[in-house]
């Protein structure tokens, strides 16, 4: 089977990746394992010293743990829940979590309590911005807690996902029949994407913008443009919360395929009697 | 909503770091859509999330609990 895979963009906190000639299950696969799959770092659980803010303790904790931490250095850090199970759940069980503090108190006037405000003991796990808004307090009213983090997967809660977006896109392919085609403009119009264009020896096309929405070959009078796409081509979009790299999410749900693929295999051979392949 | 949600509702994307600007900015007299745009907030999800957001924690946090 012959193959292309090519970065066709890289922006702050996306990529995007394009398929030439993988099936599109495969594709599909390394989209849901970003999403459920590959672990990052989030506050599990809050012991709270002192709450007299406006927000219930259930609040704050919920909102800490939607915060995103950066989980690069955590990863081979910290064990996964599924050792942590073995390790016997000892109070506090080194190498599982990482402790986050934080205690403020609002003097004269009322204090916005930040991200930043937070104290890890462990400084490769931070919040990926210091300026969320946690609480807001009244002069007097104090916020203090202990929380533990720890890895997780998006299939647990979509607060340890390291991918917000990830999605496959078909590949859209406009072909425009200069035979029928009268140089209307109407397709030009009509597009919300500005895919068509009129150029000096017909309609000129720009295919790679297409949201493939049809409202083209509708308006067309003349039934000259023809829509579909790519049978063998897919575009991966993966957009990051801050606390992988995007790439790096792209790689470890290829590692966790990988390893699935590999424990099926073993598990397969163990029945006995044949099985092709290497 | 009482306080700026962390992640936008739809898609999960961090928003509550945008917010201080986006409020200073907007109260101050700019277009909302272009702030929106200048902090790349792309998705409409995101950005109804933001636009439509009554900041009301700052209405309520001197009525809490006695302190
Ligand atoms: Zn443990
Ligand atoms: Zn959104």
């Amino acid at each position: 089977m012959s193959f292309n895979v090519s970065v066709v963009e890289r922006g702050d906190n996306y990529i995007k990746i394009l398929f030439d000639g993988v099936p599109l299950q495969l594709v599909n696969a390394i989209r849901r394992a970003a999403l459920t799959e590959v672990p990052s770092i989030a506050i599990a659980d809050v012991l709270f010293i002192d709450n007299t803010s406006a927000l219930y303790d259930e609040i704050i904790a919920h909102r800490l743990g939607l915060i995103p931490l950066t989980s690069d250095e955590a990863l081979s850090k910290y064990r996964l829940p599924e050792e942590c199970v073995e390790c016997g759940e000892v109070e506090g069980c080194e190498g599982c979590y990482t402790i986050i503090t934080l205690d403020v108190t609002a003097k004269e006037e009322v204090t916005t309590v930040y991200s930043g405000d937070l104290i890890s003991q462990d400084p490769d796990v931070r919040p990926v911005s210091p300026k969320i808004p946690i609480v807001v307090l009244a002069p007097g009213q104090r916020l203090a807690f202990e929380a533990r983090a720890r890895l997780g997967r998006g299939k647990e809660h979509i607060k340890w996902s390291p991918a917000t977006v990830a999605n496959v896109t078909y590949l859209a392919k406009v072909g425009v029949d200069r035979s029928r085609c009268v140089l209307c403009g109407k397709c030009v119009d009509v597009c919300p994407r500005k895919v068509f264009s009129v150029a000096s020896n017909g309609i000129e096309v720009d295919e790679s913008k297409c949201i493939l929405c049809k409202q083209c070959v509708k308006v067309c009078d003349y039934e000259a443009i023809n829509l579909g796409w790519y049978d063998d081509k897919y575009m991966l979009y993966i957009e990051s919360s801050g606390a992988l790299a995007p790439e790096r999410i792209f790689l470890e749900a290829l590692k966790i395929i990988a390893n699935k693929l590999r424990n099926l295999y073993e598990e397969v051979s163990k029945l006995g009697g044949y099985v092709g392949g290497s | 909503m009482v306080i700026v949600p962390i992640r936008c509702f739809t898609c999960g994307a961090l928003i509550a770091d945008k917010w201080d600007e986006f409020a200073r900015r907007v109260s101050s007299g700019e277009e909302p859509e272009k702030v929106l745009d200048d902090l790349r907030i792309t998705r409409y999800c995101c950005r109804r999330t933001l636009i439509s957001h009554v900041d009301l924690i700052n209405e309520i946090v001197m009525y809490s609990r006695k302190v």
